[in-house]
């Protein structure tokens, strides 16, 4: 119908407006901020490439990006392999399944400045109870290698559960036919694991993959809390390393530049993983 | 199952339990420690559980405030996402609106955007329009961002109903606004509450943008409270533990009251069922 | 009430055409059905008649108005579907009253025609009940009377019987006729079940492709199909097709054959209009018999002969078996010709 199509532009425009206002209007003006000077000491100024050039020789920048990539590659691989087999053990609950799920949602449900503030308690080299657990005096969040590892940690703590759920959901999907043919058939655990279970699971790991390494990739908040990117700048990843130069030292151009550079990394990221997905898909 | 297996299983699945939940009782714990405690070597139970902490947030400082603006700045955000979540799921759902798919790519792209990419030009932006420090450049800002997702799941919702309902509808004599307001929007209530809780939960707990948006108590979130917690001297554990305890409730009791919606929001589009 | 014209309407989705420069009246007050396999695009004919589609060019009019533009609220038409498409969130007298409180009837009003309607047909003890707690034939009358509650001026019915199994079938399909009988409006009726089309219409559309095929009552379509794919799509069982060379020598043939090529003609012969004995007889076909189907009244000899295989019926008291020889009779008036190369009718 002509008119339903008129009728559904209207539906849209609303919705449309407020997302391009929102997301992809300031999409553009940040690429345009980071082709600028522009800090509270000087007014705006246009400046080229000059901020990707100070980037690209900016050593806090390489550090940045290591702990971030580094960040992301250790917490999705804990994440999914712990998840997975949090998946397998829950799928037999049974039972007892609502209570296990609901205590599953905990953790993602716990705002992320809160779960830091309390993993932060827990680290403390004094009165931390993993401290007092061990009956050790480690400083956790003092040394910039044992901070990045806490945070990771902390992180894979509050992402497992989710990532359990969802491949929790992608089992779920599987024909329990299949388990009996293979069980006639005469097969193991483990090779049922391997040549049914996981084949079938491919699509839901790819997509559990996505969000999450999306999300490690553009992580800020739960480090800021945790750590303020310290110690060091250990545990400083291009989000945290952006704010800063944006807030603190209040360089716009600069922070804008680090903050293109966070969204190509997300794009690029995206992307691949979007052919992967597709590619999955067949 | 052998009752090896069965007692495997109640052990692996309490080691999933304790390690969903032992942090944050341990948090609870500690929120109600007496001061002296928190900082002697002692057992892992408070001898004497006091709400010394909840006092001291609550009164001496205005925590409560601040838990009034998360909940004022979720709860408009997430009405504002609801609404135009659900017009648009509609419209690309069962009308036949132009690129329905390019449509919807585009929607899940934005949704991975990183929050640092924009803050710098919505911080400029905000101010321009004299909306610095105000909950409702929060609300704008939190709708905006959780569109893409409400737009997801509501199109999937919808999906989930017969055309020919909506065919009936028209038919019957609605326009498409009355068949979406008579027949659609009934029959996704489930929709409805599961995008409701994902985007309440995601404006609650979120940070950036509470951080760089918001000077005062006039807008500040509980995030950003609980980030920026004032200690002179020392860090006042006991206090941050209370105010984390008080910001987690309300997320986990919906998450936990609504479980099954907060499932099928989550997991809805990922598995091909 | 009003007839229905389609002029020059032509529909496409993407690259597939499902209605193809299609022109034709509907009377006033005719029950008219649009016939063909499943997936051929006949619910979009519908859906244009509603207002719910929009044609891809062309218009359709109701009397002589162009209401192609006109929304589908503002038609004042009725449709019934295949999976009932009742309200799930409102009871029986909800989902009757619909259509009126749209249009503002009161809520008093409106109760008391659905309680009206009901009765009718035979619903009056299910009004506060949901959709998911009646039967299939319960919920199909629901949507008749949904339908019929608003008196329309077209009534559109979408594959209303498949969902049903046969008993069932039959007997809503009575109740169909009986209301169109009652009153008298225009009905236009989409199904692939030809049994179903030559029972209710009072004029058949056979659809292929998008393109109108043969439009005429059931039994003209079914005594002169107008090409080969309507002479096998209507009837049951389906209508036997031989090459003309095949058949070329039989005087019955011969005499209906003229003048034509017989290798430029296809023979139709109906397995209704074919007799199998297992005596000689004078003009019969001698071929043996490959398959017996008892069905019922009839029972079917399926016999080939020289790469030829036909289907007839066993004639009152003959005795037959697999590779025994049948002798298969039938008159010239059983003959059906085809152009072989375009499958139109030659006579």
């Amino acid at each position: 119908m002509r008119s339903a199509r008129r009728e559904a532009l209207l539906l849209l425009a609303p919705g449309g407006l407020l997302l391009v206002v929102v997301t992809a209007l300031p999409m553009l003006l940040v690429l345009w901020l980071s082709f600028e000077t522009r800090s509270v000491f000087r007014p705006p100024a246009f400046a080229g490439l000059d901020n990707y050039l100070r980037l690209a020789y900016d050593p806090r920048f390489w550090n940045a990006l290591w702990n971030t990539v580094y960040f992301a590659l250790v917490s999705v691989t804990l994440e999914l392999v712990l998840g997975m087999a949090i998946a397998l053990l829950v799928a037999r609950a049974g039972r007892v399944r609502s209570l296990v799920y609901g205590a599953m949602l905990v953790p993602w449900a716990i705002p992320t400045v809160a779960s830091a503030r309390m993993w932060e308690w827990m680290y403390n080299a004094e009165f931390g109870v993993i401290n007092s657990l061990l009956g050790a005096q480690i400083n956790w969040l003092g040394d910039p290698l044992l901070a990045l590892h806490a945070a990771i940690a902390m992180d894979v703590w509050k992402s497992t559960p989710f990532v359990a759920l969802l491949l929790l959901a992608g089992l779920q999907s599987i024909p329990p036919d299949l388990y009996r043919a293979a069980a006639i058939d005469g097969a193991r655990a483990w090779t049922t694991f391997r040549r049914i279970t996981l084949p079938l699971l491919v699509p839901v790991i790819l997509v559990a993959i996505v969000f999450r390494t999306i999300d490690a990739l553009r992580v800020f908040d739960a480090v800021y809390v945790l750590t303020g990117g310290g110690p060091a700048n250990g545990t400083e990843t291009l989000s945290i390393y952006a704010y800063k130069a944006l807030f603190q030292t209040l360089e716009f151009g600069y922070g804008s530049a680090l903050a293109v550079a966070v969204l190509a990394i997300t794009a690029a990221a995206t992307i691949i993983y979007a052919r992967l997905l597709r590619a999955g898909g067949q | 199952m052998t009752p090896l297996g069965r007692f495997g299983l109640g052990l692996g699945l309490s080691a999933v339990m304790l390690w969903s939940l032992a942090p944050f009782v341990w948090q609870l714990l500690t929120s109600v420690t007496p001061p002296a405690e928190l900082e002697a070597h002692s057992a892992l139970f408070p001898s004497a559980p006091t709400l010394v902490h909840y006092r001291a947030i609550l009164a001496g400082q205005p925590f409560g405030r601040l838990m009034l603006n998360s909940f004022v700045a979720a709860s408009g955000a997430t009405l504002l996402a609801l609404v135009l979540g659900s017009l648009a799921g509609f419209a690309l759902a069962k009308l036949h609106a132009p690129g329905r798919v390019a449509t919807l790519a585009v929607v899940v792209t934005l949704s991975m955007l990183p929050p640092i990419a924009t803050v710098s030009p919505l911080f400029l932006i905000v101010n321009a329009l004299g909306m610095h420090d105000t909950l409702a450049a929060l609300i704008l800002v939190y709708a905006g961002f959780a569109l893409p997702l409400a737009v997801w799941l509501m199109t999937q919702f919808f999906r989930g109903v017969p055309d020919e309902l909506y065919i009936a509808a028209r038919v019957d004599g609605c326009s498409a606004i009355g068949a979406f307001m008579r027949v659609m929007l009934p029959l996704a209530v489930p929709g409805l509450v599961a995008t409701a809780l994902l985007v309440f939960i995601y404006a609650w707990n979120e940070f950036l943008y509470a951080l760089s948006l918001t000077a005062s108590t006039a807008s500040r979130t509980m995030p950003v409270g609980i980030a920026l917690f004032p200690g002179i001297h020392e860090v006042p554990w006991g206090e941050i533990a209370a105010g984390s305890v008080l910001a987690t409730i309300p997320a986990v009791l919906l998450a936990i009251s609504f479980q099954r919606r907060v499932l099928e929001g989550l997991t809805a589009g990922a598995v091909k069922a | 009430m009003a007839s229905v014209a389609f002029d020059r309407v032509s529909k496409r989705f993407g690259p597939a055409l499902v209605a193809d420069d299609l022109s034709l009246e509907i009377a006033d007050g005719e029950f008219f059905i649009f016939l063909g396999p499943s997936g051929c695009g006949k619910s979009t004919l519908l859906h244009m008649i509603a207002g719910v589609e929009a044609p891809s060019s062309g218009c359709v009019r109701f009397d002589a108005r162009d209401v192609t533009a006109l929304p589908p609220q503002r038609r004042d038409v009725a449709m019934v579907f295949q999976s009932y498409a009742l309200y799930p969130h409102l009871d029986v007298t909800d989902n009757l009253a619909f259509p009126l409180r749209n249009r503002g009837v009161s809520r008093r009003a409106a109760r008391e025609e659905a309680e009206r309607v009901a009765t009718a047909l035979g619903l009056a003890g299910l009004l506060d009940k949901k959709p998911r707690q009646l039967s299939g034939g319960q919920r199909q009358r629901v949507a008749l009377g949904r339908a019929l509650i608003r008196h329309p001026t077209v009534f559109l019915m979408d594959e209303p019987l498949s969902n049903l199994d046969a008993a069932l079938r039959i007997e809503i399909r009575e109740e169909i006729k009986r209301v169109h009988q009652t009153h008298r409006i225009t009905t236009v009726y989409v199904t692939h079940d030809q049994e179903e089309a030559l029972a209710l219409a009072d004029r058949v559309a056979v659809l292929r492709d998008g393109r109108i095929q043969q439009c005429d009552t059931p039994g003209q379509v079914y005594a002169r199909p107008a090409n080969i794919f309507v002479a096998r799509f209507v009837g049951t069982p389906p209508m036997n097709l031989v090459p003309g060379t095949a058949l070329a020598h039989h005087p019955a043939v011969r005499a209906r054959l003229g003048r034509l090529d017989a290798s430029r003609v296809v023979v139709g012969l109906r397995p209704h209009a074919l007799e199998a004995h297992a005596a000689a007889r004078p003009d019969a076909l001698t071929s043996e018999v490959a398959l017996i189907e008892p069905a019922g009244a009839e029972t079917w000899v399926v016999a080939g002969a020289n790469e030829m295989r036909l289907k007839a019926r066993l004639a009152p008291g003959a005795m037959l078996e697999p590779r025994a020889s049948a002798n298969i009779v039938f008159s010239a008036e059983a003959v059906h010709l085809f152009d072989a190369e375009h499958g139109h009718r030659l006579d």
